[in-house]
């Protein structure tokens, strides 16, 4: 998992920033620890809210004025097709022949009930919603910047709030119309898991997009070092400390891509015991060594 | 005049007074407070302010520099504030105010908190709720005791403790402000679920205002019901902290929610940022106390624990406690120790008596003193408010060897004249023999005594750091060595005389007088031998004289110096600070690392940690060794392990509790300004990572630091907030930024009491808030039915920006400071000269980047010490002026006095070179130990000096013979007293125990020196005495020939009359007249007057006497000295006068005169500035007349030219009979005019000039004006404006109310007048040298008089100077007057000319073409040659008018600028217009005029 490979390199560059154990050092050549240079996955995350809704939900309305006179679907009663929902007697005496059965209009759930036995409806008037819980999906409002990169089958991972439990998502419809209050055009996410059912409609998440995947050498952010306007990163040759000017990309977590400067192979101070100069001899400790446990 | 000679025969009453003020001083002694170092302070306020929700610019804009400006306004109210540093940091603002020594802490605080407090009006709540005012004592010892418990949480044992401890210890008066510190402090959080928020559409704004409004109780007013008044009121409605569930949320959609719907609120650890505390590693309470201002940090930590132990035997048994700092015990040490010292001192003293005297009993008799005179100073020392401290101690230590001298010798005197009257003796044949004993040495006692106090004066008059420091030294030197002069002159008489009683009236030997008798003679012989080989005396003569510059050029500025050495510790502090943590558990982890790396390294030497954090990127680890010894190796392997990264610095220092603000100031310190922060930062961090890289400092830091931190701004989308709000949407940007706070670090949204504490409530999101910018941009927001990211609405977007702002007196700057490890700072001026070097080096390779608008400044470091030291220095030069003021006073002779000075460079080659020798520092003792000693080896050579002439004048010998023979029966006094001192010095020298750190370098300063000195002066006094002598008895006999009357020039006085003539003749010389700038003209017309000279010279006393206020103390010696010879050989007398006047106390008169001084330096000041201004006026009026002048030759030269022309044309046009000759005559005629006016010009030109000479002694102003290259591009003769700038005048108003305020305080000041006592002496003394006996009669007079006020004359003065100063301002209004009419005559005449002027070119321009259309008619036979010429006239007079007028608006514009005051730029402004406005078809220029075609040619 890539997250994870990210979070892994983050503990472990963190952990790298103090001496987890400081040895006894000569004092004149300065000690460094390097890590040599490797390309690594890279990409750009986008994380966006996203609100769980069933893609079935069908909603129960009273075809004439009438007063329920028993409910046969309560709240939760899981109904076929054309199940009746609602029993209602007409209002008008002439109807009274035989009760009004109202059938459910999907298969599903009873997810509101609104009114109860005794109730006087008018026509027209919304009684009850039936859902399905197995049939969920996701919307979740893009950005108008960010649209550019989500496309339909574009997969995701999604995490809805107060669990940790991820879920997969696939992008299958986004909307070619920016809502003009909220600048965003909806996306509509399917969910892949066949377990959904334990996922309460309505609920808020979060879906995080992997964009932009790429191999790239990424460095820490402490290792880069800012003189005059430049970066520069400094790597060691023939235990000599060089400073290599370099362009730095995306930073995440305090890894930061660089796009240019440092090649595959480099060995890349990423702290020393002391201020290093330019062409100074160093005595090199690789990071590695130690500081992954 | 007390009668002493009555009081020696009732010996009981002399006991019964002396036993009554030992028995006072003994008291005293007891009472007096201990502390480390003197009561002075130097007080440090701090002031913080967080900024609640805006921004650190928002703030700073806003309020910051608004605040910094109230803060500086304290210096115009007389509260002077040395420094305001303003930083502003991520949360919150900090000032520091630094204010002068000696200026009372509490005063500082309040003053401070009522300017802030007034200010915190304008703050917004939350900034104003978190506002913190107090004063910084980073020296201040503190008390903490840790409390733990293995069975009970920090909590349950805070609720245990708290209520048992906490009463009683606010009681302790010493303490500022004791508090029992939880470091599990709990906060009442609201966990905000961010998804039901959401979908009703609800932002933390709605809850915070429901919240708040459930926290009030509101009073329902009150009705009266006949018999008493019913309060009626609504209370709040939360009890507790469950009823926060229950607060009604409305959301925008009209539902209503409860809080527990949408939050949970928990009572829970406070997140965030926690300072942690452990000691030994387990966590634990903390029991913090710190003296208040002058409060005694002894008495304070001894209360305390006391206090502790006792309740502790009433809880829990498993409740444990350590005390983890306790000054008391360091400071109840370190003084013991010195205290041990002075009573080693005291004893060495005894034992050298004893070796040179003998008898038990005469050296008890002498030895009383000691103790006495040291108990008697305690009296006085509580009078003057003095602690007993390190530094008062070791003054009590000097005197202790000083004290005896006075009493060995009036008994030895007593056993003299008991000896010359031998036999036996009744009752008042004893006293009567005794008194004149004692009379007989009691005015040179009396004198030696002040003489040697009289070197101590300037110190006690020191200001800053070396008076805190070093004041209470010559205080209780002062006090004791003069108790010692009244105590010899009482007590050891009347002892002596009851002994006598008992018939041991004989002088006894010395146990060892046989080895200090032959000394005596091998003395003698080796002096004999130097004294008559002068080849030997003019050899050491020269080596010693290249051993002392050799010294002063190569071994002085080399020593290190320090301010004043520390006493030892225990402690060592190793701060850290890292950058980039967010919470402080992050910190935590590396701390403890470094703490189990410390343990590591310190072993067996370490006692037990205590560790500090107290923030995400600060802490500190106190480490307590077993034994103070290791101190200095455990410090170096510190610092050694210890190094700084680029992520870590450490800082490794010892610390010791004490209460002075010693400064411990860098090795190195850059400022790097410029207009923006973040450049400046980035300048700032490449020259410290560039420094950092040369290795030259161990430890560098920046303030603030410059690491820059990312910073995420919000940029909402304005378009679509309209949209939204035409939805009906009342969602507001702000309220989005405060979800992504309380998202984020959590908002704090009231207070709720619980157990009588104020407990925060906190809004957070729950699930710990969010970690990353995406997780911030992503937040979700209802709006209707659709769920948008925070991203949708704003753009988020990450930017570097550094991570505080430092200001220093409103200014704001980027400071680099450099330390060195302890064992490297010896190198530290060879380091400081390397990285100038390198920076420089940076600097040129940096001039691109850093532009006309950034610069890097280097800065004293040590401005403190150095200042310090100067003023030491100019104390011992003032203490040698006394000295040889005295001793010119005492041998009548420069000669004389001179070879007795001999003894000072001498010590001064023992100093440098024992401080060398043993690795010592020039630090502030050591400067006082040359001043010490100075006063010690001088009065050693005035025994051989004075002793000299005496044995010469009674027994006649020869100067060798004489001078060997004095300084052999000398010998043992001389001993005596060097001895005793150097003895007294030594365990000081030695460095033995706490007080000795402190005071090394004056121990070795004084023994190293003394013991040079003593063996040099033994040898090199007598031998220039007895070179002296001769050459006296050379010129007596020379003077007994020609007359006895006549004066003896002085072969010094003649060089220095030479020197100041050859000088001064140079000086005539050098005065050549160099071209100057107008500004400098003026000065030097100013200088050149001389009533500003008189001022000025005033002005300078004034000051003189003003700032460095106490100089004005010291005594004022005036001398008189006349000698008269009768001719008659045998009898010589000479007199000499001599007053003094000591004021020896601070009193109100003196306050007042000083006061009255400033005034009076202020009105000398504003009668400068009004002379400049006339100076100004006066000189540009003549400089303008030369400008003016010379422009009008140059029109005349040009009129005359023209003119020229015309005549010669004329004239040949005369030949060729065009024109009759009156034509040709007129011509001549205005040529001959034209030439009359230049001449008239040129005269008036002279005249200026001469004006400009008398006012300035030479007409040399140049005109290198800035401007002057514009004004000659534009065609314009340097002819420069000139401003007067009357609009920067001084403020006449700000200075009326300044004076009015000084009035007050005057008046305030005569309100606390009290007389200064005088003390006026002189003495004659008539030698009759005619019979061989020791006839020396001294006469003295002591007057105290308690003259007048001298505050009442200063008072009058005043009087007179708010006269003059108002004379001076009415002159000043004058000249502004004259100044504004002036500008505007001159702005009227350059708009009339300038008019003028143009008009006429119009007028030319017809005149041209009319010319030129005739020349054209001329040329085809139409008009003939006269009618052209008439032409040609026209059109040339015409130029000639516009060149004029042009002339006259130019010159109006000179004025304009030279009266009014105009800047030069606007000036030329004008010009350009009128430039644009003119004619084009005109030549570029209007002094120039296109030259008029030829003709006849």
């Amino acid at each position: 998992m890539w997250s994870r490979t990210i979070l892994l390199i983050a503990v472990s560059f963190c952990g790298s920033l103090y001496p987890s154990a400081p040895t006894h050092e000569s004092e004149d050549v300065p000690v460094v620890f390097t890590k040599t240079a490797k390309p690594q996955p890279l990409f750009d995350m986008l994380l966006y809210p996203v609100r769980i809704q069933s893609q079935i939900n069908a909603t129960v309305v009273a075809e004439a004025d009438a007063i329920v006179t028993k409910v046969v679907a309560p709240l939760g009663k899981t109904v076929g097709l054309h199940a009746p929902v609602l029993i209602l007697k007409h209002i008008d005496p002439v109807y009274h022949y035989r009760p009004l059965v109202i059938p459910a209009p999907v298969a599903g759930v009873v997810s509101s009930m609104e009114v109860s036995q005794g109730t006087r409806v008018t026509k027209g008037q919304k009684l009850a919603s039936i859902m399905d819980p197995k049939q969920l999906s996701a919307i979740a409002e893009i950005a108008s910047g960010d649209l550019a990169s989500i496309q339909l089958g574009l997969t995701a991972e999604m995490k809805l709030n107060g669990s940790s439990k991820p879920y997969s998502v696939t992008v299958i419809g986004v909307s070619p119309q920016l809502d003009p209050v909220t600048g965003t055009a909806t996306c509509l996410l399917a969910l892949e898991n066949r377990d959904v059912t334990s996922v309460p409609s309505g609920s808020l998440g979060k879906v995080t997009f992997k964009v932009r995947e790429r191999r790239a050498i990424a460095i820490p952010e402490h290792a880069l070092v800012y003189r005059e306007n430049q970066v520069f990163v400094r790597i060691v040759v023939n235990n000599t400390a060089r400073f290599i000017p370099v362009n730095v990309g995306t930073s995440r977590g305090g890894i930061v891509e660089i796009t240019s400067g440092i090649e595959d192979g480099m060995s890349v101070i990423l702290r020393s015991s002391v201020y290093v100069a330019q062409g100074e001899r160093v005595k090199v400790q690789p990071a590695e060594s130690a500081e992954f446990e | 005049m007390l009668n002493l000679n009555k009081l020696y025969g009732s010996p009981l009453r002399v006991y019964l007074l002396l036993g009554a003020l030992a028995a006072a001083g003994l008291w005293c002694g007891f009472h007096l407070p201990i502390s480390l170092f003197p009561n002075s302070a130097k007080p440090e306020v701090y002031v913080s302010i967080a900024y609640g929700t805006s921004t650190p610019e928002e703030f700073l804009h806003t309020f910051g520099t608004d605040l910094e400006e109230q803060l500086r306004r304290l210096n115009s109210r007389g509260i002077e504030v040395e420094s305001i540093e303003a930083q502003y940091k991520r949360a919150q603002a900090e000032y520091n105010l630094k204010f002068r020594w000696g200026m009372n802490s509490q005063n500082a605080e309040r003053e401070v908190a009522n300017i802030v407090n007034a200010f915190a009006s304008r703050l917004p709540q939350e900034s104003r709720e978190s506002l913190n005012i107090g004063l910084r004592n980073q020296n201040a010892g503190f008390l903490a005791i840790s409390f733990y418990s293995e069975s009970q949480s920090l909590d349950s044992l805070y609720d245990l403790l708290k209520p048992a401890l906490m009463p009683q210890i606010l009681q302790v008066s010493d303490a500022s402000l004791p508090v029992l510190y939880n470091p599990d402090q709990r906060e009442i959080r609201i966990d905000l679920k961010p998804d039901v928020m959401a979908t009703l559409q609800l932002v933390p704004r709605h809850v915070e205002t429901a919240i708040q409004a459930e926290l009030k109780g509101t009073t329902g007013g009150s009705v009266s019901n006949g018999k008493g008044t019913i309060q009626l009121e609504m209370p709040r409605q939360i009890e507790k902290i469950e009823d926060l569930n229950q607060v009604i949320i409305p959301t925008p959609s009209g539902k209503i929610v409860h809080l527990s719907d949408i939050a949970q609120v928990d009572w829970a650890p406070k997140s965030g940022m926690n300072e942690i505390f452990k000691s030994s590693g387990s966590p634990s309470l903390i029991l913090w106390a710190s003296p208040r201002p002058g409060g005694n940090v002894k008495r304070m930590s001894e209360q305390i624990i006391e206090m502790v132990n006792r309740s502790l035997k009433d809880l829990p048994k498993d409740i444990h406690s350590r005390v983890l700092v306790d000054p008391s015990f360091f400071i109840r040490s370190a003084v013991q120790n010195v205290f041990q010292e002075v009573i080693i001192a005291a004893l060495l003293a005894v034992v050298v008596l004893f070796v040179f005297i003998g008898s038990f009993r005469n050296v008890i008799t002498a030895a009383i003193e000691i103790p006495l005179s040291i108990v008697l100073a305690f009296i006085l020392m509580r009078w003057f408010g003095i602690n007993l401290n390190l530094i008062s101690l070791v003054g009590l230590a000097l005197s202790a060897g000083m004290n005896v001298d006075a009493s060995v010798v009036v008994m030895e005197n007593i056993f003299r004249h008991f000896e010359a009257n031998p036999g036996p003796k009744d009752a008042a044949t004893r006293l009567r023999i005794l008194a004149e004993a004692v009379n007989e040495v009691r005015f040179p006692i009396l004198a030696s005594t002040l003489s040697s106090l009289v070197v101590f004066l300037p110190l006690t008059f020191t200001t800053d750091l070396s008076n805190a420091l070093l004041g209470d030294l010559a205080y209780a030197v002062v006090f004791s060595h003069g108790f010692s002069a009244i105590v010899a002159l009482i007590l050891v008489p009347t002892i002596r005389l009851q002994l006598m009683a008992r018939g041991t009236e004989k002088a006894t030997h010395s146990p060892i007088e046989a080895p200090i008798l032959w000394i005596e003679r091998t003395y003698a012989k080796c002096l004999s031998w130097f004294v008559s080989k002068p080849a030997a005396q003019a050899g050491s003569y020269v080596v010693l004289a290249v051993l002392l510059a050799f010294l002063f050029v190569k071994g002085l500025p080399r020593l290190p110096r320090e301010i004043v050495g520390l006493p030892d510790t225990d402690w060592v502090v190793l701060d850290i600070t890292t950058e980039g943590n967010t919470s402080s558990r992050q910190l935590e982890t590396t701390v403890g690392e470094v703490e189990r790396e410390v343990t590591r390294l310190l072993g067996a030497r370490l006692d037990y940690t205590f560790t500090q954090i107290y923030d995400a990127n600060e802490g500190t680890i106190l480490a307590r060794l077993k034994d103070k010894r290791d101190m200095k190796v455990a410090w170096n392997d510190m610092e050694r392990r210890f190094r700084n990264t680029p992520f870590m610095k450490f800082a490794v220092s010892p610390w010791n509790p004490s209460e002075l603000p010693i400064p411990d100031p860098p090795a190195l310190r850059i400022d790097v300004m410029g207009p923006d922060g973040n450049k400046r930062g980035e300048i700032a961090k490449d020259l410290a990572d560039y420094l950092e890289e040369s290795k030259l400092y161990s430890r560098l830091s920046t303030i603030p630091h410059t690491h820059a931190e990312k910073t995420v701004t919000f940029l909402p989308h304005m378009n679509q907030w309209q949209a939204l709000a035409k939805e009906g949407i009342s969602l507001r940007p702000n309220d989005l930024a405060d979800l992504s706070l309380v998202a984020t670090t959590g908002r704090q949204v009231g207070k709720f009491p619980i157990k009588n504490e104020s407990i925060a409530i906190v809004l957070r999101f729950a699930e710990g808030g969010s970690k990353s910018t995406e997780d911030i941009t992503s937040l979700p927001i209802g709006l209707g039915a659709k769920i948008v990211p925070l991203a949708a609405l704003m753009d988020v977007k990450a930017i570097l920006a550094p991570s505080s702002l430092f200001r220093l007196n409103g200014q704001e700057l980027t400071r680099i400071e450099g330390r060195l490890d302890k064992a490297k700072e010896s190198s530290k001026g060879e380091n400081l000269r390397r990285a100038k070097l390198l920076i420089h080096g940076w600097i040129s390779d940096h001039k691109a980047t850093l532009g006309s608008s950034y610069f890097v400044h280097f800065q004293d470091a040590d401005v403190e010490l150095n200042d310090a030291i100067h003023q030491l220095a100019i104390a011992l030069g003032l203490s040698l002026i006394i000295m040889f003021l005295v001793l010119l006073l005492q041998f009548g002779s420069l000669g004389e006095a001179l070879i007795v000075l001999v003894s000072v460079p001498l010590g001064f080659i023992g100093v440098i070179l024992s401080l060398w020798l043993f690795h010592s520092t020039l630090s502030l003792n050591s400067i006082l130990g040359i001043i010490l000693l100075n006063g010690i080896a001088v009065a050693n050579s005035i025994l051989l000096v004075d002793f000299g002439n005496r044995v010469r004048r009674e027994q006649g010998l020869s100067p060798d013979c004489a001078v060997v023979e004095a300084a052999r029966k000398r010998l043992r006094p001389i001993l005596i007293t060097s001895a005793t001192t150097i003895l007294g010095m030594l365990p000081i020298a030695l460095g033995l125990g706490d007080g000795g750190k402190i005071l090394q370098p004056l121990g070795i300063a004084v023994t190293g020196g003394l013991g040079v000195s003593t063996l040099f002066t033994l040898f090199l006094v007598p031998a220039l005495h007895s070179l002296w002598l001769r050459r006296e008895a050379k010129v007596s006999a020379v003077n007994d020939i020609s007359s006895p009357m006549a004066p003896r020039p002085s072969p010094t006085l003649m060089i220095w009359i030479l020197l100041s003539l050859l000088l001064g003749s140079a000086r005539v010389e050098a005065v050549e007249a160099a071209p100057l700038t107008f500004e400098q003209a003026i000065t030097a017309i100013v200088d050149r007057s001389p009533q500003v000279g008189i001022e000025r010279g005033e002005l300078e006393r004034t000051q003189a006497k003003n700032i460095p206020a106490g100089y004005s103390f010291l005594p004022q010696l005036s001398l008189s000295a006349s000698e008269f010879r009768s001719t008659d050989t045998t009898s010589a007398s000479r007199s000499y006068g001599a007053t003094s006047s000591l004021n020896l106390f601070r009193f109100g008169a003196d306050l007042a005169a000083f006061r009255a001084a400033g005034l009076e330096e202020q009105s000398r000041t504003h009668f400068i500035r009004a002379s400049i201004l006339k100076a100004e006026s006066e000189a540009s009026t003549a400089l303008f007349g030369v400008l003016q002048s010379e422009l009008e030759i140059k029109v005349f030269q040009e009129t005359s030219t023209l003119t020229k022309d015309l005549l010669s044309n004329s004239k040949a046009r005369f030949q060729k009979g065009f024109v009759p000759s009156q034509e040709v005559e007129k011509i001549e005629i205005d040529l001959e005019n034209a030439l009359a006016e230049a001449r008239d010009a040129e005269i008036r030109v002279q005249q200026y000039r001469a004006e400009l000479r008398s006012l300035l002694g030479h007409d040399n102003i140049s005109l290198a004006w800035p401007w002057k290259d514009r004004f000659e591009k534009q065609g314009v003769t340097p002819l420069s404006a000139l401003s007067a700038q009357v609009g920067t005048r001084p403020d006449w108003l700000a200075y009326e109310k300044k004076v009015q305020a000084a009035d007050k305080r005057v008046d305030q000041y005569l309100g606390k007048l009290l007389p200064s006592l005088d003390l006026n002496f002189s003495y004659s003394s008539d030698l009759r040298a005619t019979t061989g006996l020791s006839g020396a009669y001294w006469s003295g007079a002591l007057i105290v008089s308690v003259p007048f006020l001298d505050g009442l004359v200063g008072y009058s003065d005043y009087r007179e100077k708010i006269k003059t100063k108002s004379i001076a301002e009415l002159e000043f209004e004058q000249t502004k007057r004259i100044a504004a009419k002036e500008w505007q005559s001159a702005q009227a005449t350059l708009r009339i000319s300038a008019e003028t002027a143009r008009s006429r070119e119009v007028t030319i321009q017809a005149a041209r073409r009319i010319y030129s259309d005739n020349l054209e008619r001329f040329h085809r036979g139409l008009v003939n040659a006269n009618d052209l010429a008439v032409e040609y006239r026209r059109f040339l007079t015409s130029e000639l008018l516009t060149v004029k007028g042009w002339a006259v608006a130019h010159q109006s514009l000179v004025k304009v600028c030279l009266s009014a005051g105009q800047r030069i730029d606007s000036c030329l402004r004008v010009w350009d217009q009128l430039e644009t406005r003119r004619a084009p078809d005109l030549g570029a220029s209007p002094t120039k005029p296109t030259p008029p075609h030829k003709i006849g040619n």
